[in-house]
């Protein structure tokens, strides 16, 4: 009985030590700061805002878990795995939300920059062969700066692309194209009135 | 939470968000810690107790992010309908400056800017739509800056005494003769018809598109400045711009005026006084697009020209001064 008693008392010993002495997870700890690291590395604060906070916040509370423990006698690091298992995963999916977000975004301002691009050309186009008479001249100087002013700022909607502010650069390129179709109509129209030579005064 | 993503939660309320993510983190690694336990020593009272802060949490951050967005969209909307009401209203002062002092590229700039706040608008993206309201603010008011500044260079103009005895003079001829006389103000683009000391009528008018100054010689576009007469009044089929009063221009001022700047190499050899400028129809577009002629709408040449009759005098100047007018 005696010995049975100090057998318990030992494992009983064994097991509180165990617990005493349980490790932080860095392992764990390292592999969600990885996984965290690659988010911030593709702007999933930007790209994916609401996958990138719950990255953020579920770190945050492991980390406040994992230290909680530390300051114990009897620690217990099991929800603190399981709140970096939770980072991990969700900072992957910042990560993976992120870049597909971007891309689209890249693509939709590329298409924008090109599409904006084009409708400059065809009412460049459309001025060329537009009749100049007294009527539609001034019209159609004006219309010509218009372009230029357009042009430019379609170069600095190129550098918004260029610079990764890709919303910008497709809000941008967006309102360049309205504006270059609307001068477009406008020549049509100007077509529409009755040529009459150009007389000096 | 899903609500609260689609108002822009983790962006527009990121403090409530934070709690309720974390809340929700919590109660979801609870329930993983409590699911591997064996069934006898499972507890999910704290799992139940977290899942219950999180649902209060984030319906807080649905709240929070729908309200910031909403105020977002309000101030957004306002300052883009602000941009266009300035766009406008400089827009009708732009009249008055000529090409080449950048007011026109900084109208179109402002536009484009507008354009895309809207876009922004559109998307949902309020903040940035803000940001492109507050740029093209700044734009149009770099705009109407330099409206003002040219308008104070042109009241500074050496011309305004000039501008003024002509209009005096005019003024006092109308009063004398008791019948009806033009004045053309080019800075405002405005013709008024006055007999004596009252003002009977007042269009819009279209200059010549060579710009603000006066006409110098044939081809320059620009509208002349001088004291002139209605020489002959033309009605529908005897003009293609509707009906036209044709002026005296040149008169023996404008030669005078001519032959010194040829004498002085100001005109280039070979160039011409020119003549044929009118009073006519067909304006009412808002630029200055003619050869030197003054343009009004059709009807308000309907209203005019009946009052008219040859000999009526026309004075065009660059500006009225104040104070001049009856």
């Amino acid at each position: 009985m005696k010995r049975s008693w100090i057998v318990i008392n030992l494992v009983a010993l064994i097991v509180l030590a165990a617990l005493a002495c349980a490790k932080a997870p860095q392992d764990d700890i390292g592999a969600a700061q990885a996984e965290m690291d690659k988010a911030n590395q593709a702007h999933a604060d930007t790209w994916a805002p609401t996958e990138y906070a719950a990255a953020k916040e579920a770190m945050d509370a492991a980390t406040a878990e994992i230290a909680a423990q530390d300051g114990k006698w009897m620690k217990n690091y099991d929800k603190g795995k399981e709140l970096l298992a939770k980072a991990k995963e969700n900072a992957a999916k910042a990560t993976e939300v992120a870049a597909a977000n971007r891309e689209q975004t890249k693509k939709d301002a590329e298409a924008g920059l090109a599409a904006a691009d084009t409708a400059i050309q065809a009412a460049e186009a459309a001025l060329k062969t537009a009749p100049q008479t007294k009527d539609s001249k001034a019209d159609l100087a004006l219309m010509k700066n218009d372009l230029a002013t357009l042009r430019a700022t379609l170069d600095q909607a190129r550098q918004s692309f260029s610079s990764e502010d890709y919303k910008r650069a497709l809000d941008s390129a967006g309102s360049v194209k309205d504006k270059a179709a609307s001068i477009t109509d406008q020549v049509a129209a100007a077509k529409k009135k009755r040529s009459a030579p150009v007389k000096k005064k | 939470m899903e609500s609260a993503k689609e108002a822009g939660g983790a962006v527009r309320a990121p403090a409530v968000c934070s709690a309720a993510q974390s809340a929700l983190a919590r109660a979801e690694a609870e329930l993983r810690v409590q699911s591997r336990r064996s069934f006898l020593l499972r507890d999910y009272g704290e799992a139940r107790t977290l899942a219950s802060q999180a649902l209060i949490a984030a319906q807080s951050c649905d709240l929070h992010a729908r309200i910031v967005r909403d105020q977002w969209r309000a101030r957004s909307a306002a300052a883009l309908q602000d941009l266009a009401a300035w766009i406008e209203r400089a827009t009708g002062i732009a009249r008055h400056v000529p090409g080449g002092e950048g007011v026109k590229e900084g109208l179109l700039r402002a536009e484009v800017t507008l354009g895309e706040g809207r876009n922004s608008f559109d998307a949902a993206q309020y903040e940035r739509a803000l940001e492109a309201a507050d740029r093209g603010k700044a734009q149009i008011d770099a705009t109407i800056g330099s409206i003002r500044g040219f308008i104070d260079r042109f009241e500074a103009s050496p011309r305004r005494a000039t501008w003024k005895r002509w209009v005096v003079d005019t003024l006092r001829e109308s009063r004398r003769l008791r019948r009806p006389v033009i004045l053309v103000d080019k800075l405002r683009r405005q013709l008024l018809l006055l007999q004596g000391d009252d003002e009977i009528a007042s269009y819009a008018v279209d200059l010549g598109a060579g710009g603000i100054d006066s006409k110098v010689r044939a081809g320059d576009e620009a509208t002349p400045e001088g004291r002139y007469q209605v020489t002959e009044v033309r009605g529908p089929g005897q003009t293609r711009f509707y009906r036209a009063l044709m002026l005296d221009y040149p008169n023996s001022e404008d030669r005078a005026r001519f032959r010194r700047l040829r004498r002085a190499g100001r005109v280039e050899p070979g160039s011409e006084i020119g003549g044929d400028i009118e009073i006519h129809g067909k304006g009412g577009r808002g630029q200055d697009w003619t050869l030197g002629c003054v343009a009004l709408e059709d009807d308000d040449m309907d209203d005019l020209v009946p009052r008219i009759r040859v000999g009526t005098p026309v004075t065009i100047v660059g500006m009225i001064p104040e104070g001049v007018l009856p």
